[in-house]
């Protein structure tokens, strides 16, 4: 053995221990997640058989699959619209130079570290349709109470607003930093040059906020086809499966039903469309870009 | 966009949104703290008020005091998790990435990538795969499987890699010189350098693990075994006809977080903004 190769292998003793962990827990996990998809896998017997792809062809007659998927598409569209256009306004208006906005921030900023747990507990009661204080708000100025969570009509949007509750404040940060990195002499020339408020935000706003805007929507996007806790805590999926999104379908084949080929096969598909998600935001990140 | 002067409707239709929204964004709090303090009686009086008529603490004592609740041993388990999880973190990823930064070790540069390639892997393509390891190793509902898989996550390598790669060479070069070894190159120089991002990644995987959900759900199944966060959702089952006591259980995993990021919010934030990652 070289002296060289010998003392690199003594180095490595420094990255040896979280290697370890990463192989056990993450590499060779990835991998075999891909191996027991083409399985039919007892994990109580601990009996295992290749069934090629019927894991697979498998969704094709599976009702729940197909609203999962869709009542995903609904929630990812609804969330990632509507929390960031709020993430924005309220961006904009910190930016615009508002009093108080270290108030303002850190308030509209704190549910963010709290857990799902505490936020599935407190919106759960809040959205009561006999106790919650939405409903007592709504009959005080003669409206109808509303079933937040029991019609399956709304069920999703209450979801969606809790989601935007506890996490507008993270694109709002990302957002104002964008904002005010915007030269300001930009905005005070095209003033000069009698731009209203409007033409300013779409002429010289928004095109700088290009980058900005496609890592937030990529980022949410990549995140709201992960959603779980939040019905599991507050539907449990219902009603009439109207919350049921695809990681709950995941969860229940493999840890309700312990059909954990088939909940494999989902998580790869899953895998596969995240893949493709975070490639196109890696391009876009790592494209040559114009700074201001 | 400060230097503008923008007419005062403008500014009025400013003022109220950001009002309103501090109402949106503050009354759920309210209303948990105001439950929490209700005598579980006027939790269903009508008019429904986000404040009690008159404050109690009785609900936080019976938390405590009342028996089958085991408010302590789910206190005993987020604390202890986390603090295990957090130190080991710290640790192990420091030591990493000290060597993916500055050592010479053979097929450095495809591990690290390999590391940083896994951060694109979605939680729930490697969630079965674990889940049968752990049934394997006999360690699910135990303290193991809610902290050693946690500790391989990629996130404090790549961020504490990143910033040793910023800390200028001369320094050690200087102290290599002098016959100091690697052990003291790091301990001596590069950690102390380095607490201030040492110190975001242990509140990011502080906070990251205490309202952690998913993965404690999955792995534990006895109640005593639940951190708090999934306690609380069990509790609130169990107890859904006293919404005054789950509100102040709700409280209780709520405050030492609320008071941690009013501590540290620059931190918090910066760390949060910096990786993106929340769980």
């Amino acid at each position: 053995m070289t002296g060289r190769t010998k003392n690199g292998l003594v180095n490595a003793l420094f990255i040896a221990p979280y290697l370890a962990l990463f192989l056990v827990w993450v590499a060779l996990p990835a991998f075999f997640g891909v191996a027991i998809s083409f399985t039919k896998w007892n994990i109580f017997t601990g009996e295992i058989g290749f069934v090629g792809l019927n894991n697979y062809l498998r969704v094709l007659s599976d009702d729940l699959f197909l609203r999962s998927l869709l009542n995903t598409f609904q929630y990812a569209a609804l969330s990632v619209a509507a929390g960031n256009a709020v993430s924005f306004l309220l961006a904009c208006g910190l930016a615009g130079g508002i009093a108080g906005r270290r108030f303002f921030q850190t308030i509209f900023f704190a549910p963010i570290i709290l857990s799902i747990g505490v936020t599935g507990v407190i919106w759960g009661w809040l959205y009561n349709t006999d106790f919650g204080i939405l409903n007592y708000w709504l009959q005080q100025t003669g409206l109808p109470r509303l079933n937040w969570l029991t019609n399956p009509k709304f069920a999703m949007i209450s979801i969606v607003i809790m989601v935007i509750w506890a996490g507008a404040g993270f694109n709002m940060m990302i957002y104002l930093a964008g904002l005010l990195n915007i030269p300001k002499s930009y905005y005070e020339a095209a003033q000069l040059d009698g731009a209203g408020a409007m033409s300013r935000m779409i002429h010289i706003t928004l095109p700088l906020m290009k980058h900005t805007f496609a890592f937030t929507l990529i980022i949410s996007t990549i995140g709201a086809f992960q959603v779980f806790d939040q019905p599991y805590i507050l539907t449990g999926g219902g009603p009439d499966y109207a919350t049921y999104t695809y990681v709950y379908h995941i969860y229940s084949n493999g840890f309700r039903y312990f059909r954990m080929g088939y909940a494999s096969a989902l998580s790869c598909l899953l895998a596969a469309v995240i893949a493709l998600f975070s490639f196109i935001q890696y391009k876009m990140l790592t494209r040559r870009r114009v700074d201001y | 966009m400060k230097a503008l002067r923008a007419p005062a409707a403008v500014t009025v239709f400013w003022y109220a949104l950001f009002a309103a929204f501090t109402v949106f964004f503050l009354v759920p709090l309210l209303f948990m703290l105001g439950t929490s303090l209700k005598l579980e009686k006027e939790v269903y009086d009508f008019p429904v008020r986000l404040w009690p008529k008159s404050a109690t603490v009785d609900n936080y004592v019976a938390l405590f005091t009342r028996p089958n609740i085991p408010m302590l041993r789910w206190i005993f388990n987020s604390v202890y998790v986390t603090l295990a999880v957090t130190a080991g973190v710290l640790v192990i990823d420091s030591l990493a990435a000290f060597g993916f930064s500055r050592l010479e070790i053979p097929c450095k540069r495809w591990l690290f990538a390999m590391i940083i390639g896994s951060m694109m892997i979605p939680f729930p393509a490697t969630l079965i795969p674990v889940y049968g390891l752990l049934q394997k190793l006999h360690w699910l509902d135990t303290y193991k499987a809610l902290i050693i898989p946690p500790l391989a996550g990629p996130l404090g390598v790549f961020l504490l890699k990143q910033f040793f790669d910023t800390i200028p060479r001369d320094l050690e070069e200087a102290a290599l010189l002098d016959g100091c070894s690697k052990v003291d190159l790091f301990s001596r120089i590069i950690l102390p350098l380095s607490m201030p991002v040492m110190a975001t990644l242990g509140i990011l995987v502080f906070m990251g693990i205490w309202n952690s959900f998913l993965w404690p759900l999955i792995v534990t199944n006895s109640i005593k075994m639940h951190p708090l966060p999934v306690g609380l959702t069990f509790f609130n089952g169990e107890y859904w006809s006293e919404r005054a006591l789950v509100m102040a259980a709700a409280a209780v995993c709520a405050f030492p977080v609320l008071v941690v990021f009013l501590i540290f919010q620059r931190y918090i934030v910066r760390g949060i903004m910096m990786t993106g990652l929340k769980d």
